[in-house]
């Protein structure tokens, strides 16, 4: 299991993997041409992918295996997301179930840029399953108030480091958010307040 | 304290929400004046818009000299900078000046300075950079000739590029460590501009530009001093950079197998970043363990 490094080297190390798994898709594209018009044969190329990268992170035991597996992972959960798109279902649908994919593999997967990275993709996800519904503003305000508390009693929990990437995780997408929807005037009021509380985080954990 | 897995003590909890509603009240008091100008722009006369304004500019600078409490005196200096700007627009909407607008955010980052410098105050430093970083995507020169016709990017690179220079010389000769997050936003927007050139046209101009830039930051920031975050920056940019140039040289090329580019470009981006983030990795345990000597 990987050390935590400085906030800056993950990211470099996030965006660097990101690039390499376009890379990754782009070569699936070619390869497997037919493929890519199926989506269950998409969908399970996307699971081999990402359960090979999981195999790679509990052996990694170096930075090169931990790029390749971070590129595979995020490959693998690009594909499965396009494939189930594809299906014939409702898209609000495609969107919850995408949202609990990615909170298993942000649980399973023992790496911190990927739990952070699956914990905005799957709360963006479940946002958009929400959009609809009447709650979403108060169910999004009360997750933003939770992620908070929890965010400064973090070091109370056993698994400190898991807790602590899925909830900035949580806390930057809800930011991205209301970014996102502000022209659509739901749950901006709360934009303010996060801002505060996530700088204020920051500022506290000298990581700004 | 998260090694230690302890909570912040009560005092610590009770300084930082004075913090917090400190800042907080800064923040509203400066968007409550400007709503309320703008609001009531018809109703109110424009002596009375600017006596509001430069009333409690001078009490925002009053209560920063006179209160004893360090946070109080730096929340209220930076509001009074937030109100200058305000001031400035006001001048510019009731007078009608026809000045550029980037003109309004230069010379607000300009009058602001001092008071940035007395307060000690990252919140002052971010505003600073945000208003400069204004200025230079709004300016669009017209007389001057070095700067005429350039692209957003190659502008912002350029005088990102030549504030990191003063600020490196300044922060040497001046205290102003504590302001560390604009020297980062200056090597990020550095960083950015140039990488992104290398998307544009003039190619051949930019990779040298851009190769002078890496060695540049690794001759400051490796071999001069060392900074891992310059260094994070750098990497980032040769990862992406190489990249951009090997996709236009094979595309340029136009090489038949496509798949071959792919696999190589993929291969190399897995490799420099496996390697790059090694080399950081191992930089900053080398620091982390001459500051446990130290």
């Amino acid at each position: 299991m990987q050390q935590k490094s400085r906030w800056y080297i993950r990211v470099f190390v996030g965006i660097s993997g990101w690039i390499s798994s376009l890379f990754v898709l782009f070569l699936f594209a070619m390869i497997f041409k037919g493929a890519f018009f199926n989506s269950s044969v998409m969908f399970m190329l996307g699971i081999l992918l990402v359960f090979g990268a999981y195999l790679m992170f509990l052996s990694a035991d170096g930075d090169f295996i931990e790029q390749v597996s971070l590129a595979n992972a995020f490959a693998g959960e690009a594909l499965m997301s396009v494939a189930i798109f594809n299906m014939p279902i409702k898209e609000n649908v495609s969107f919850l179930i995408i949202s609990i994919i990615f909170a298993i593999l942000m649980l399973v997967i023992p790496y911190y840029i990927h739990r952070f990275l699956s914990a905005i993709a799957m709360s963006i996800s479940f946002f958009l399953f929400l959009k609809d519904s009447a709650y979403t503003e108060v169910i999004f305000g009360l997750f933003g108030i939770l992620v908070f508390v929890l965010l400064l009693f973090r070091d109370r929990f056993k698994n400190t480091n898991m807790l602590e990437a899925i909830l900035y995780g949580l806390l930057s997408s809800f930011i991205f958010i209301n970014y996102a929807d502000y022209k659509q005037e739901i749950i901006q009021n709360h934009m303010l307040i996060e801002f505060a509380l996530g700088g204020v985080v920051c500022y506290l954990e000298d990581t700004c | 304290m998260s090694l230690q897995h302890t909570s912040p003590p009560l005092s610590a909890w009770r300084e930082f929400f004075e913090k917090m509603l400190l800042i907080l009240t800064g923040l509203s008091f400066i968007a409550s004046v400007s709503f309320f100008i703008a609001y009531n722009w018809n109703e109110l006369g424009r002596f009375f818009k600017f006596i509001l304004v430069e009333g409690l500019m001078l009490i925002s600078i009053g209560v920063s000299v006179y209160t004893k409490n360090i946070w109080v005196s730096r929340i209220s200096l930076f509001v009074a900078s937030f109100l200058v700007g305000i001031f400035m627009a006001l001048f510019g909407q009731v007078y009608q000046t026809q000045a550029d607008s980037w003109e309004l955010f230069f010379y607000w980052a300009l009058l602001i300075l001092p008071w940035v410098f007395v307060s000690r105050f990252i919140a002052s430093w971010l505003l600073w950079v945000g208003l400069i970083e204004t200025a230079i995507i709004l300016y669009e020169p017209h007389s001057f000739m070095f700067f005429r016709g350039l692209n957003l990017f190659w502008k912002l690179f350029l005088f990102n590029t030549l504030f990191l220079l003063v600020w490196e010389y300044i922060s040497k000769k001046l205290d102003i460590k504590y302001a560390f997050v604009v020297h980062k936003l200056l090597l990020s927007f550095s960083s950015f501009s140039i990488t992104v050139l290398l998307l544009s046209h003039e190619v051949f101009i930019y990779t040298f530009v851009w190769v002078i830039w890496l060695i540049f930051i690794y001759y400051i920031y490796r071999l001069l001093s060392m900074d891992i975050y310059a260094l994070s920056v750098m990497s980032l940019s040769i990862v992406v950079g190489i990249d951009i140039l090997f996709f236009r040289i094979f595309n340029a090329t136009s090489f038949d197998n496509f798949i071959f580019i792919v696999l190589m470009l993929g291969m190399l981006t897995l490799f420099l970043g496996g390697y790059l983030s090694k080399w950081l990795k191992r930089l900053a345990k080398e620091e982390d363990s001459y500051a446990t000597k130290e």
